[in-house]
């Protein structure tokens, strides 16, 4: 700079010198602690002046060059006298010295490290004191760093960046394996000085890789933190590793959380706060992510947890994969898994009990006694079957409680873990095919004899087992056709326990499954309750014809609609085929004037209704009369048998004593279908309780041409009995009967498919196939899963019929709605 | 009085005038004042330091500032008025400098600047009465602190005596806040020790006080001291001291503004920039650094 002012370059530079000579003199002093005589006021004064003469920059200079020789002369010398042999690598990069020696080594060097930057720190804030004018005049105006920042950065090339000698590592790098190996012995659990320690992190930590002091580049983090993370990961990943091997699961789960929290404290007391999510990054990583699918797969993991319920290290577990992932999947996928498995298992048993026809019958279902030997093998095997759907059905739950209660009680009832669980019991539950129709045979025995001698609340408890395992079918409307089933033979046969409870049940799934599901089923209710009232509205009616025949036969009647009950259900399967316009049975007089009298009373109230009589599924009181034997008064006895044993009896009374009649000719003077005859007669002349019939030959099948006598030697111990036909109950399906199910459900379906086809048609009038595939499978979702395939076919038979047709000119398949 | 801003002002007034609880005593010239660290460190940076126990001034409770009277004295020391009125800035946020001291008359009669002087009526209050005080009242206090200051005085001169009353009434032409002189001084001062209010609230009096006397001949020595005694980013009154000159050219016909623009190059650059109507320096610096060193270079040739 050219000089302008009257004092000439020569003065000024004299009087610079001779003014930074002052100061230089006082620098000294301040840094041998020496300060307290000079005088504050000169020494601001004289570097005022020197700004103020415009020689900031030399100033500046001078400073810098002061502090460089005294940090690069004194203070290191000071420092690496304390780097004693313990801290010095031998070839191999291992000290050969004891931790304790190296501990110690480390400590001296470490305070006299920590002692020169205090030392810097308290000096150069004095310097800034003396040079505040300079900072604010000098600095601000040429960008320069402040001399304090500056003399940070001299403290870090002079003391920290300088190798101690030629060829050797720096004092940064001989630091940062100071303190690396100090922490390694605060982990083996070695007492270590945390506050020095903190103290040198402190110093990196005002310390930036360059002059500029950009934040995020402190010596901190460029240099220590980075290698401390490398070598914290290279230790947890071991440890982790032996741990698997060494420990159980449970103790590696605390033992992770500890080290965690560890490093927590460790940077709270010893290196840094900043640390602390990426050191816990590292511990989650190598100790947790990484090591999440080994813990769980240990043999102690678990599986071995769920199946001892060690519900704490479950939820041991399932605090640490939290901590990692809120998604908790390792976790969700071993719980799955253990879940598909444990259903698997139970789904298994429960064919394998059903096919085990040759173990014997553990239920008492005695009272269906079967007459033949084949007969009562199957009877058998259907009341196996029975068994194994209410042990399925209790096995389910059984299952999914289990994993409830380790959910709430482990996984603080976690939303993912909890979704994923329901999954999996839907995936089981929906895997096995005979899922529905258990259900249904489980509410069908409670209905019948579950529920008796309960509570309200065991009532309760019982239905809402039946709605949770419901709730995760997804055929619903095979259910429905099961239930329905069931619910018919329930409600005929008078076999239903209690009604309330069964309204009970329908209320809940209405609530669960919508009311399109249950309307059917209400329907038939309704039906019931209409019949009643009608047979008690016919009774008065006839009583009000005044026509007193004591000898008249009482009618009570069920008037079902066609359409909602499941008739079918009371045939057997052989009969179904090739009999579907069955011939009308024939009614002796007694019976049909009372038939033909319903019918006439019922058509003057709702006509245009045309009734058809189920004998089938009817059952008759009678009154028997059996001739005294030697000594005795004639017996009577009250029977109660079906409409057909009934009729066949009745042919009896015309028959003279003694007389017999065939097979065929009862079933020309009857009409009933042979099927059910044989049956009927079987309980009527072959089981012993009721043997109110003689055959002839006596044998257990009836066979054509058997020959049929009054069986005057009856005798009961009851006065009141029932006669039993043979598979009245509700079982589970033969094989036949469940394809034949399947059949009218996939028949059902495919209406259903069309009937949504159309609709959506009908709507949008134009769509694209895939569209329309999407849509028609939300709209049934809550019925059933509907088949691609069987869309795909229901679409072509409706184009077919041209309800439909293909937009030839589409980019994309597409059908357009034909009104 | 009556708002805690009112009662804070008055008891640190008073506490001042009475000295009480001071812990530190402040030197220049032959002014001594007793003060209050919490008060002086409040408000300047600069006195934390003496203030802490590090420096020798620690230990001992007081500071003397160099004064400019004494030996080898420079740029770099004080105008015992300047420091006196800075520790009347600590308590009462406002200090009154003492009137121009009666100059020779100016070489030559600027009459198209004479009749557009404007005329100071006492009675108007002057630019310092933000606080609401009339200017008689003002006048009261400034002979309270005078006095105070005075007594003191004798102990160490007793020679020097103030005639400020008798002398701001006679000449009312140099208005009583009119110290241009003063005002650079005490600008000084506060960008020295780090008083930031007190460097705004002299660079608005020196912007005031140059308005009316910029005639007076002390403007020219104003003008040396703020060009001296400043730093070259601090513009506020160099600012101020470019424009008056430019706005009254007239003032380069002067003998001691001549001198004073030939020696300080910096002034001499100011105005040659402001007479191209180039942007204010501040401005300058802040928005274009390239032209940081043909600044330089400019300079170097002048």
């Amino acid at each position: 700079m050219a000089n302008g002012y009257k004092k000439g370059l020569n003065g000024a530079d004299v009087d610079f010198e001779k003014t930074w000579g002052i100061l230089e003199k006082a620098f000294q002093e301040i840094h041998t602690k020496n300060a307290s005589a000079l005088s504050f006021e000169e020494l601001y004064r004289n570097a005022y002046k020197i700004v103020l003469k415009k020689k900031g920059e030399e100033l500046y200079n001078k400073v810098a060059q002061f502090e460089e020789n005294w940090l690069g002369n004194n203070v290191r010398t000071g420092i690496v006298k304390h780097l004693t042999a313990p801290l010095m690598l031998d070839g191999t990069g291992r000290t050969l010295n004891t931790q304790a020696e190296r501990r110690e080594a480390g400590e001296k060097f470490l305070k006299s490290l920590k002692g020169a930057w205090e030392d810097h720190q308290v000096c150069m804030g004095m310097l800034t004191d003396v040079l505040m004018y300079m900072d604010r005049v000098y600095c601000t105006d040429h960008r320069q760093p402040s001399i304090f920042a500056k003399s940070m950065g001299l403290f870090r090339d002079q003391i920290l960046r300088t190798p101690v000698r030629p060829d050797s590592p720096t004092l940064l790098e001989i630091l940062t394996r100071i303190i690396l190996d100090q922490i390694q012995m605060d982990r083996d659990g070695e007492a270590i000085d945390q506050f020095l320690i903190k103290s040198n992190v402190y110093m990196l930590e005002g310390l930036y890789d360059s002059d500029q002091e950009v934040e995020d580049e402190k010596l901190y983090l460029r240099s220590f933190e980075r290698v401390f993370l490398q070598s914290s990961a290279a230790f947890y990943r071991e440890e982790g590793e032996r741990l698997l091997k060494e420990s159980d699961a449970g103790t590696y789960c605390r033992h992770a959380k500890r080290r965690i929290d560890e490093e927590n404290d460790r940077c709270r007391s010893t290196l840094s706060e900043a640390t602390t999510p990426k050191i816990q990054r590292v511990v989650e990583d190598e100790l947790i992510r990484h090591k999440m699918k080994g813990l769980i797969e240990m043999e102690t993991g678990v599986s071995f947890m769920v199946e001892n319920d060690k519900l704490h290290e479950l939820s041991l577990v399932f605090d640490l994969e939290a901590r990692v992932n809120p998604q908790k999947p390792e976790l969700t996928k071993a719980m799955q898994k253990l879940i598909v498995e444990m259903g698997t298992n139970i789904n298994r048993n429960a064919v394998a009990a059903s096919q085990a026809t040759a173990q014997p019958a553990a239920a008492e279902d005695a009272a269906d006694d079967a007459p033949g030997k084949s007969k009562a093998g199957s009877a058998k095997a259907i009341n196996q079957q029975t068994v194994a759907a209410l042990k399925w059905v209790e096995d389910i739950l059984g299952l999914k409680d289990r994993f409830d209660n380790i959910c709430k009680a482990s996984f603080a009832a976690d939303q993912t873990v909890s979704t994923a669980i329901n999954r999996s019991m839907a995936d089981i539950i929906n895997a096995f095919s005979r899922g529905s129709e258990y259900i249904s045979l489980f509410i069908d025995d409670n209905m019948k004899k579950g529920i008796k001698n309960k509570s309200e609340a065991e009532i309760d408890a019982t239905l809402e087992k039946a709605i949770t395992i419901l709730r995760y079918l997804s055929d619903k409307d095979i259910f429905e056709t099961y239930y329905k089933k069931h619910l018919c033979k329930r409600l005929l046969l008078n076999k239903s326990h209690s009604i309330a409870v069964e309204k009970q049940m329908i209320t809940r799934m209405k609530i669960e499954l919508g009311n399109s599901f249950t309307l059917k089923l209400e329907a038939m209710f309704k039906d019931m309750t209409l019949s009643e009232d009608l047979a008690n509205g016919y009774r008065n009616h006839v009583r009000k014809l005044g026509d007193a025949d004591p000898k008249r036969v009482d009618l009570g009647i069920n008037v079902l609609t066609a359409m909602t009950w499941p008739l079918e259900a009371f045939k057997s399967a052989s009969e179904q085929e090739g009999q579907e316009s069955r011939a009308q049975v024939i009614y002796p007089p007694s019976i049909d004037r009372v038939r033909l009298g319903f019918e006439r009373y019922y058509s003057e109230k709702h006509s245009g209704r045309k009734l058809t009589w189920q004998t089938n599924m009817g059952d008759a009181d009678i009154k028997g009369t059996f001739p005294k034997s030697k000594g005795d008064k004639p017996r009577t006895h009250d029977m109660n048998c079906s409409t057909y044993a009934m009729l066949i009896l009745l042919l009896f009374n015309d028959l003279p004593d003694g007389q017999s009649i065939s097979l065929e000719e009862i079933q020309v003077r009857t009409n009933i279908p042979m099927n059910d005859l044989k049956r009927n007669l079987q309980s009527l002349s072959v089981a012993q309780k009721t043997r109110l019939l003689v055959k002839e030959p006596m044998s257990r099948e009836i066979n054509a041409g058997d020959r049929f006598s009054f069986n005057e030697n009856f005798k009961s111990e009851f006065t009141r009995f029932k006669i039993g036909v043979v598979s009245a109950g509700n079982k589970v399906e033969g094989d036949k009967e469940r394809k034949e199910t399947e059949k009218k459900n996939n028949d059902s379906r495919g209406f259903a498919i069309e009937a949504a086809v159309v609709r959506i048609m009908k709507q949008r009038k134009d769509l694209a196939h895939a569209q329309l595939l999407t849509e028609t499978i939300t709209q049934l979702s809550a019925q059933f899963k509907p088949d691609v395939n069987m869309i795909k076919k229901r679409i072509e038979s409706l184009i077919e019929r041209e309800y439909l047709e293909r937009i030839e000119e589409a980019p994309v398949p597409s059908y357009r709605y034909l009104a | 009085m009556s708002g805690p801003v009112e009662s804070l002002m008055q008891g640190l007034a008073e506490l001042y005038e009475s000295g009480k609880l001071s812990d530190f005593e402040i030197s220049c010239g032959r002014y001594t004042f007793n003060v209050h660290k919490a008060v002086i460190c409040a408000q300047s940076k600069y006195f934390h330091v003496p203030c802490g126990r590090e420096y020798a001034e620690g230990q001992r409770g007081s500071i003397k500032l160099k004064a400019v009277e004494e030996s080898d004295d420079d740029e770099a020391c004080d105008d015992p008025e300047a420091v006196k009125l800075m520790v009347q800035f600590f308590y009462h946020l406002e200090y009154d400098a003492k009137p121009l001291e009666l100059m020779p008359v100016p070489e030559e009669p600027l009459e198209e600047h004479l009749a557009e002087a404007p005329v100071i009526d006492d009675s108007v209050p002057g630019p310092w009465s933000i606080h609401g005080l009339s200017s008689r009242k003002r006048m009261n206090r400034c002979k309270r602190c005078g006095r105070r200051g005075l007594e003191e005085d004798r102990s160490y001169d007793g020679t020097r005596t103030t005639t400020t009353t008798s002398k701001s009434t006679t000449d009312e032409c140099k208005s009583l806040d009119g110290n241009v002189v003063m005002h650079a001084k005490v600008f000084a001062a506060a960008v020295k020790y780090q008083v930031p209010a007190l460097q705004k609230l002299a660079t608005s009096k020196f912007r005031r006080a140059a308005e009316i006397n910029w005639k007076d001949s002390s403007f020219a020595e104003a003008a040396r001291i703020a060009y001296t005694t400043t730093p070259e980013c601090v513009r506020d009154i160099r600012d101020t001291v470019v424009k008056t000159i430019s706005d009254h050219p007239i003032l380069l016909q002067r003998t001691s503004i001549e001198s004073t623009v030939k020696d300080i190059a910096a002034l001499n650059f100011e105005l040659l920039h402001k007479a191209y109507g180039l942007a204010a320096m501040a401005e300058v610096k802040d928005v274009d650094e390239g032209l940081d060193s043909l600044e330089y270079g400019i300079r170097d040739i002048l």
